[in-house]
């Protein structure tokens, strides 16, 4: 399952920022991979479009690696589609 | 107080002449597609500050003495190196009365600085003018926004919309929310007998300037100055 979820989220990040799969990691910066805050904030909106549910925005702020998203899913026990 | 800049223009120039040591530490573990806009956004903001203490205090620097840091609440901030023409508690006064914020989109860069007292918070923002999904159009854009978006011509839509999220994320930043607000809750409308765009803030209007244009034909710059910060400070965003 975490490894279902782990590639999940990298084809999200590397669809969404228009970059290739293998260069996103687990300690991959998110503001790093993103080349603008429209690019974020489309990858915020493919998210919630993928696993339903609406991102906290007060939550972003924990938010800082790719791992850091999983973490959330997980926390959150957000399911993908 | 404005500046812009793109990476070609300071390409050339050697990073000694305008970074700190510490700077010059940081930028080499940037990665390499973050170079260029890191450096242009330090550029743009150094010459800004450089500027402003020229007009206001007749006061020059080097622009590797003044050293950009993280400030709070996701606002930059700066430092002024020794040696200085003045002591610490000057300095900290000035300083204290004076915000900036950065903005950078694929090499080019703009920064302002303004006196708190007198022009309020600053925010910035530069994008390159593009085509949003319909997705994001939908999710950022107020009601009234998207009506006006839809009444222009396909020619001009992307102009209109990257001007939108740049008004909206100029704001958010002078405020020192960034994207931690949702765009949707800050609307921008135009004052047609002004042709100036005004703010509302979860339908609540904002006491702001707004200046914006088109720079290098494919960018748009806007910046918004937030008076009155002190009254409009909090405010509840639920999602």
């Amino acid at each position: 399952m975490d490894k279902n979820l782990e590639n999940k989220v990298f084809k999200i990040i590397s669809d969404s920022l228009g970059i290739v799969q293998n260069e996103v990691r687990l300690d991959s910066k998110i503001e790093e991979l993103s080349q603008d805050s429209i690019q974020l904030f489309g990858l915020i909106m493919a998210f919630e479009n993928e696993f339903q549910s609406k991102v906290q925005y007060e939550d972003l702020m924990k938010i800082e690696t790719v791992g850091d998203i999983i973490g959330y899913i997980k926390d959150k026990n957000l399911t993908p589609n | 107080m404005l500046s812009f800049t793109s990476i070609q223009k300071i390409r050339t120039i050697p990073l000694q002449a305008y970074l700190s040591q510490k700077e010059i530490d940081i930028y080499k573990k940037l990665l390499l597609t973050k170079k260029n806009d890191w450096l242009a956004g330090k550029f743009a903001a150094k010459k800004a500050i450089r500027f402003y203490f020229l007009k206001k205090y007749q006061t020059g620097f080097s622009l590797k003495n003044i050293e950009i840091i993280s400030g709070k609440f996701q606002k930059p901030d700066y430092k002024i190196l020794k040696p200085s023409p003045w002591g610490n508690k000057i300095l900290k006064k000035i300083k204290h009365n004076t915000n900036i914020c950065i903005s950078h989109s694929t090499g080019a860069a703009i920064a302002a600085i303004a006196s708190t007292l007198k022009d309020g918070l600053t925010g910035v923002d530069i994008e390159k003018i593009r085509n949003f999904t319909p997705a994001v159009l939908n999710s950022f854009l107020a009601k009234e926004e998207k009506t006006a978006f839809n009444r222009q011509s396909d020619r001009d839509k992307p102009k209109l919309a990257t001007l939108l999220w740049c008004v909206k994320e100029a704001y958010l930043k002078a405020v020192g929310k960034g994207l931690l607000c949702h765009p949707k809750f800050i609307e921008a409308r135009l004052n047609i007998k002004k042709n100036i765009y005004e703010i509302y803030d979860n339908g609540r209007k904002i006491s702001t300037n707004i200046q914006w244009r088109v720079f290098k034909k494919d960018y748009i710059i806007v910046e918004v100055n937030v008076m009155n910060t002190a009254q409009q400070a909090t405010r509840n965003y639920a999602n």
